[in-house]
């Protein structure tokens, strides 16, 4: 599903390249669930942001579903994401000033979905994570767990291919951490292909594969 | 999608109130300014346009060679002289407004004044758009008799029955005239350069053959304005007509004769001195207001950029979350520009109401007299509308384009893509703060030159005397008789005789001193007739010689008395006993006065005599300051009793000066609205600015607080950051202000000089202002919990 080839990310400044991603090779196959570890500054955010094509790369191949990412200008890009790309973050980044029913909605504005099949998808998610008498309130009237929730119901609800996750579950304590991992997990094994960065062991082993990465190369990558 | 827009953008007004009621009032007030500049442009721009054949109407003037100043009175033989002989000439009619009598409707014992009386000929109607409610345009004005008047007139005199076959009686001069009513005019617009309300046939006022002044081409008493062929060009006509004219020229008498567009009348006359019909508007105030309502519209728009990237790092998580979710630049950009259409809609709205407010206020305070209705003027909304949708764009794209253009990675990481542009918000507070400075110091020299203005010494006291006209304009025994009957009250301290009343504007004599050689050339003179009394009646200093005396058989009529300009045109030292030659006559100069000013301070005084001719035409009343009510009534008693059934017509002098002043005293006025106006939006953009900066220094000022940072140190320095700015913008607007009013003060021939205090006051003005409205944040700021500060990241 995802091939790199000798990937590269630096930041050029006058004469020094500072390298934050070096000579990654990997192959992800439809159906994984990546765990991506390594300590602070090890170039795992970037590594995701890379693959979720919200940054650029400075050299290398990148291939998503066949297509030459790195080859493709950014309304194609943009095209691909919006398809096929969801979204989790350690700050749950939802829309402060939208209710959960309109940030669930958000993405498929953007894709375009008409009204009527826009309410049933967002019904559906609603019903399906538990969170419909929920859909009125603002995120800032939820609790950590619920708004993590709603940001994985908000990623999932274009029927994404790829789950991208950047620690989840960080800012959560240990047993809403658990459901999130347990709900992905779960995702997982109904088809969706996950990848997750994580400094936790424990979380890392929720995956069938875990990658390591210092300080830009990556060690045991197969 | 445009309603989850929508949706949002009113939820994070509603969120952010300080911030949406700063943005949205200052847009308001701005946009109201705006479209009351707008109001102002487009009435000034829309006279006279509904004529038809208005682009081939031309009016004809005359001035000195070389002069700047014209003159729209033309003789009246100039008008069959030119039909004659241009050919490019369709159609050539003259027309008076009257000016040097009126004439009154008799109503049984009650006169009314006929307002807005035009002479003219039966053409007229065919060279102007003046649709006929009744009546036949080619028949309305030929016989002698016949009168056309206005709807309104109609209305009013004939109210429920057809005026026309009706007569109106008319008192004309010392006699009566029945007038037929032979058509009726459909009202005339209010933006017209021409406005009659009854028309007269132009026979009435003509000399005929027989009189000596029948072919004169110096005694100008007629308006003349020509309809050119389709064909004809400008240029061709204007010099034709001076080599038509010039042969007929008298030697001593030349002008030079030339043609003004008909659609520039009302906005390109203030050169034109004599014989307009009406108050004309001015092309530069037109400019000028234009410049200023730009000015406003880049302010208000400033401010709301100021404010709405001061929210930038709220709204950057954001558009970084929404990219994520599948959001381009594109969309992006929309939904920002959507915002800010939705701040500047509602600005507009509240703007509307603003400006219903207003506009009566405008009507009070400036006698505007703009009318406005939406429904009627579509065209206007449109203009509106227009501002609108431009003030939006201008408003919304620069935080649209910046933040849509913000890398989601960098955003949702940390705040440290979130710069300031502290370029672009330094240029825009210097900006507003340029123009604040400019307009407080315009506004402060404009009050100061009226104030000058008002209570310059004239060289005699304005205050407590009447001018009077003399009936019919015929000195005689009978104005003698009011004279010594009069005098008999006390409250009455002296009556005089004149040609002249100051201000006065329209009939001065010019003569021309004829040179001496060896001691001056050629120069112009002004004249005035008066009696002995004058002096006394006006109170001006005699400064060698004396005035005429009582005693007047110890005159005869060749002496004069000369104004100081005068004298030292001469070149006289002791000019008392002296002859000189004035309009080939000779004059022995009896005594000098001082300058008189007796004519607004726009005006330079010009060389005077004062000669004792009997054409008197005004009666000079100064009566004692105390109570005044019953001097009036004593007077108006004898004017009865003396003239009987003339109606009498008078004006405080002082009164009619501050007539002259008043346009310049609404200029203040409403150059006093818009320097309020900018000192509350430069406050608003200053607000919005510190609201920014100390936002981003929360962090910086709680580790100097951690670090021991006292909070006046604190103050001090968030405070010296936009206080250099703010010298900044004085140093740019000092030049651009001194310039400005330079310019204006050219206008008045006697005027103040501009000094460095008012500079000084408006830049301590504005940095006054600027320190009220930051010092709320900043001190709210230093005072804050530093814990709280560092705890925020």
């Amino acid at each position: 599903m995802i091939k790199l080839v000798n990937l590269e990310k630096y930041y050029a400044n006058k004469f020094i390249k500072t390298f934050v991603l070096r000579d990654i090779t990997l192959d992800i196959q439809q159906g994984d669930f990546l765990s991506i570890m390594g300590p602070s500054g090890a170039g795992k955010s970037t590594l995701l942001h890379i693959l979720g094509m919200l940054d650029d790369m400075s050299g290398g191949e990148y291939y998503f579903m066949d297509e030459p990412v790195h080859k493709l200008k950014e309304k194609q890009r943009t095209h691909l994401h919006q398809q096929n790309i969801g979204f989790v973050f350690q700050q749950y980044h939802l829309i402060d000033d939208l209710t959960v029913y309109e940030n669930l909605e958000t993405p498929l504005l953007y894709k375009k979905v008409k009204t009527s099949e826009r309410k049933s998808m967002v019904a559906d998610m609603l019903d399906r994570f538990n969170i419909v008498a929920k859909k009125d309130l603002f995120p800032s009237q939820l609790s950590g767990g619920q708004q993590q929730l709603v940001a994985i119901a908000r990623a999932l609800i274009i029927n994404p291919k790829l789950i991208l996750a950047d620690e989840p579950t960080g800012n959560l304590n240990s047993t809403q951490g658990e459901e999130i991992m347990q709900m992905l997990k779960t995702l997982n094994g109904q088809g969706t292909t996950i990848i997750q960065v994580t400094h936790d062991e424990k979380k890392a082993a929720y995956g069938n594969r875990i990658i390591h990465l210092l300080d830009g190369w990556m060690n045991n990558g197969r | 999608m445009l309603l989850n827009h929508i949706k949002i953008a009113g939820r994070h007004l509603l969120r952010n109130k300080t911030y949406s009621v700063i943005s949205i009032f200052g847009l308001a007030l701005g946009l109201t300014a705006v479209f009351l500049i707008t109001l102002y442009v487009h009435h000034e721009l829309s006279y006279d346009t509904y004529h038809e054949n208005a682009s081939r109407i031309y009016r004809i003037l005359h001035r000195h060679p070389g002069q700047a100043q014209a003159v729209a009175s033309t003789p009246p033989i100039l008008a069959p002289t030119i039909k004659q002989s241009i050919p490019d000439i369709e159609k050539v009619i003259r027309i008076d407004k009257s000016s040097n009598q009126n004439l009154y409707i008799r109503k049984g014992e009650q006169l009314i004044l006929m307002n807005n009386l035009f002479y003219t000929e039966p053409e007229f109607f065919e060279i102007f758009t003046f649709p006929f409610i009744a009546g036949d345009p080619r028949t309305a004005l030929a016989s002698p008799n016949s009168i056309v008047i206005s709807q309104k007139q109609a209305d009013l005199w004939f109210p429920d029955e057809n005026p026309i076959g009706k007569t109106l009686n008319v008192k004309m001069g010392p006699g009566n005239q029945d007038f037929q009513i032979t058509a009726v005019l459909k009202d005339i617009p209010q933006k017209s350069f021409i406005r009659p309300e009854f028309i007269l046939p132009i026979s009435h006022i003509l000399p005929d053959e027989s009189d000596p002044y029948y072919d004169s081409w110096s005694s100008n008493n007629v308006n003349t304005f020509i309809l050119t062929t389709e064909t004809a060009t400008k240029d061709r006509v204007a010099e034709k007509l001076q080599a038509t004219v010039h042969p007929h020229l008298p030697e001593n008498y030349q002008r030079e004769y030339f043609i003004q567009a008909f659609n520039k009348m009302h906005l390109y006359s203030t050169h034109v001195k004599w014989g307009n019909f009406v108050t004309t508007g001015n092309i530069v105030y037109v400019y000028l207001f234009s410049g200023i309502a730009v000015l406003i519209l880049l302010l208000a728009c400033f401010n709301y950029i100021n404010l709405s990237t001061a929210q930038a790092v709220a709204r950057a998580k954001e558009i970084g979350v929404r990219k994520v979710l599948g959001a381009n630049r594109k969309t992006c950009i929309k939904q920002m520009l959507m915002e800010s259409y939705l701040v500047t809609v509602s600005a507009f709205v509240l703007s509307i109401l603003f400006l219903e407010t207003a506009l009566p206020l405008m009507k009070d305070l400036l006698g505007w007299e703009i009318e406005f209705t939406f429904v009627e003027n579509w065209f206007l909304l449109f203009i509106m509308v227009a501002i609108l949708i431009l003030s939006g764009f201008l408003s919304g794209v620069y935080s649209a384009f910046y933040l849509a253009s913000l890398n989601p990675v960098l955003v949702l990481k940390d705040n440290k893509m979130i710069r300031s542009n502290s370029f672009f918000k330094r240029a825009s507070i210097t900006f507003q703060f340029i123009i604040f400075i400019a307009l407080v110091t315009s506004s402060l020299v404009f009050y100061k030159q009226l104030t000058f203005a008002r209570n310059k010494n004239l060289g005699y006291d304005k205050h407590h005397v009447l001018a009077v006209n003399i009936p019919n304009n015929r000195y005689n025994e009978t104005c003698r008789v009011f004279r010594s009957e009069l005098m008999q009250f006390p409250g009455i301290e002296q009556v005089s005789f004149t040609s002249t009343m100051p201000p006065a504007f329209g009939n001065w004599m010019s003569a021309k001193a004829n040179a001496m050689e060896g001691l001056y050339d050629e120069f112009y003179m002004q004249n005035i007739n008066a009696d002995e009394h004058f002096q006394s009646a006006l109170q001006f200093r005699v400064i060698q010689g004396n005035y005429f005396l009582p005693e007047i058989s110890k005159h005869n009529g060749n002496d004069i008395v000369i104004n100081e300009s005068a004298r030292q045109k001469f070149g006289l030292q002791d000019p008392i006993g002296q002859i000189v030659t004035i309009r080939d006559k000779q004059w022995r100069i009896i005594g000098v006065i001082e300058d008189l000013h007796l004519r607004s301070i726009y005006e330079q005084i010009l060389p005077l005599y004062i000669s004792m001719q009997p054409k008197y035409f005004q009666i000079a009343i100064r009566i004692s300051p105390t109570d005044i009510p019953e001097t009036m009534t004593t007077i108006q008693k004898t004017w009865k009793k003396v003239f009987q059934d003339e109606p009498i017509e008078y004006r405080f002098i002082d009164e009619e000066f501050d007539r002259i002043y008043r346009a310049d005293a609404r200029l203040g006025a409403l150059f006093a609205g818009f320097t309020l106006l900018t000192i509350v939006l430069a406050a608003m953009g200053l607000f919005g600015l510190t609201l920014f900066s100390v936002k981003k220094r929360t962090k910086e000022i709680g580790i100097r607080k951690v670090l021991g940072g006292s909070i006046s140190r604190i103050i001090l320095m968030l405070s010296r950051e936009f206080a250099v700015w703010v010298l900044i913008a004085n140093i740019l607007a000092w030049p651009l202000a001194y310039w400005g009013l330079n310019k204006w003060l050219q206008n008045f021939a006697y005027r103040i000089d501009l000094d460095w205090v008012t500079f000084a006051l408006a830049g301590l003005a504005a940095l006054i202002i600027a320190l009220l409205t930051t010092s709320w944040l900043t001190v709210k700021a230093a005072k804050a919990n530093p814990v709280e500060a560092l705890r925020y990241e």
